[in-house]
């Protein structure tokens, strides 16, 4: 009875060790510190993919320390987006540098708007840019639309339109005389007479002339 | 579909608020860019020639059509809210409802609609996106089924549905130029000896979509397109897009 008592008694012994073994191991590795759950962003500092443009961006947006909801996400995403436009309308590198930088923005919607804010700013600067970022997205449809912002970009402006305005009453004439022909012509059943179709017989060379011309 | 009604409820409760106190929605802005073909010659021989347009030139036309030149000197920015409900152009054309209403804004102007009505009771416009709004269950613009798509594919996520469907975006310096319901429609081009200086089309797909977060809601859409130009009287096929943004308080 004895020895089966101490082995009994040193089996115990073994696991209480064990088990004490076992929780220092795991109150150990709790007591870690845990990792940060997100960086600090603003609303430009998102970008990782492209090299910075020449002026740095210009940190918008006081950094965030803590997770999103769905809601200050999506507020976030409107108010750098309402940005990226007021940005498309000025003419100072410091925009450019900004809608560039959200080309890489981790929002695929910012990241649509800058493309598009690029191409309202209209400058060939951004083309480098573009081309880069271009060449470091994996996603295929925007690789098109930010080769397409860089080939919009390198052709020439429509110029401006300087022809005035008609009178009121000009334009009022002429619209109903066109609804009236319009209606003439739908009611003859004239729709294959096309008289502007072609380039060498261009309807504006017999038309009567625009009233400014 | 389930998330899509209780959106397409609440949108139609904002819509029904609107109707009563006309302060439901916020005008967002509308840009478009894109690319226009021009006869030219070259060595004997036609060439076609490519230019691109964005804002600017957007500006430039409605300047030159409103003579007002505040709209290029200053930083304007065209708004579109599809949410509300057009008086002018429901007084003056009897026998449809009409939606969507365009403006600009800048500092020396304020904030100007782009149609109304003359002092001869008859309305213009110099500006309309043509769609049939399946979110708000509204004719856009001058919608008509004989001339734009009415077929709608819906995509759903939680609070936020997205339509693809089709539209017409129709720029045009007469403003009496402008679409009507009833086919009798128009494009930029003088096929029936309507010479404007200005005009612009695109038309084909556009993706809208209402998305609802806290007490906002977001309409978003953006139109990819084709169509006839006309610019300082010469032809031209333009090629772009256009794209709005309009927010406004959720409804409750």
């Amino acid at each position: 009875m004895r020895p089966k008592f101490v082995f009994a008694l040193l089996l115990l012994a073994l696991l209480v060790l064990g088990a004490a073994f076992f929780l220092k191991q795991y109150l150990g590795n709790g007591a870690t510190p845990p990792a940060a759950i997100s960086a600090p962003v603003d609303s430009n500092a998102l970008a990782s993919v492209a090299p910075p443009p020449a002026p740095m961006p210009v940190p918008v947006v006081p950094a965030v320390t803590h997770i999103l909801t769905p809601e200050e996400r999506q507020a976030a995403i409107d108010a750098e987006t309402d940005r990226l436009q007021d940005w498309s309308m000025n003419d100072d590198p410091a925009s450019l540098s900004n809608i560039l930088a959200d080309l890489t923005n981790p929002e695929k919607e910012i990241r649509e708007a800058a493309i598009e804010a690029a191409k309202q700013f209209d400058s060939t600067n951004a083309i480098p840019t573009l081309k880069a970022v271009a060449a470091n997205t994996t996603d295929t449809e925007e690789q098109i639309a930010l080769l397409e912002a860089a080939d919009f970009l390198s052709l020439p402006d429509l110029p401006p339109g300087n022809i005035p305005t008609q009178t009121r009453e000009q334009m009022k004439a002429a619209a109903q005389q066109a609804r009236q022909a319009h209606q003439n012509r739908l009611q003859q059943g004239t729709q294959s007479q096309n008289p502007s179709s072609g380039t060498q017989s261009s309807p504006d060379q017999n038309a009567p002339a625009g009233p400014n011309q | 579909m389930k998330l899509t009604k209780i959106l397409m409820c609440a949108l139609a409760v904002g819509a029904a608020t609107f109707a009563t106190s006309k302060v439901y929605a916020v005008p967002g802005p509308v840009t478009v860019s894109g690319t226009a073909l021009s006869q030219d010659s070259k060595g004997g021989y036609d060439v076609a020639k490519k230019n691109k347009f964005t804002q600017k030139i957007l500006l430039n036309i409605l300047a030159q059509a409103t003579g007002d030149s505040s709209i290029t000197n200053k930083k304007t920015v065209v708004l579109y809210d599809p949410a509300a409900f057009n008086e002018n152009a429901a007084d003056s054309i009897e026998g449809y409802d009409f939606y969507g209403v365009f403006y600009y804004s800048n500092s020396v102007a304020g904030l100007q609609t782009l149609d109304g009505i003359d002092i001869d009771g008859d309305y213009y416009s110099y500006i309309e996106l043509d769609y049939y709004n399946w979110l708000l269950d509204e004719y856009e613009g001058f919608w008509n089924g004989d001339s734009v798509e009415y077929n709608t594919i819906v995509g759903e996520s939680k609070n936020k549905a997205t339509v693809n469907g089709n539209g017409i975006l129709y720029i045009h310096s007469d403003p009496y130029d402008y679409d009507l319901p009833d086919r009798d429609y128009y494009y930029a081009n003088d096929w029936d000896g309507d010479y404007q200086p200005y005009a612009f089309v695109m038309h084909g797909p556009l993706k809208y979509g209402g998305s609802i977060s806290g007490s906002t809601m977001t309409t978003t859409g953006k139109l990819s397109g084709s169509g006839d130009g006309l610019y300082d009287y010469n032809d031209l096929v333009v090629s772009g897009n256009a794209s709005f943004k309009a927010k406004g308080p959720a409804p409750e």
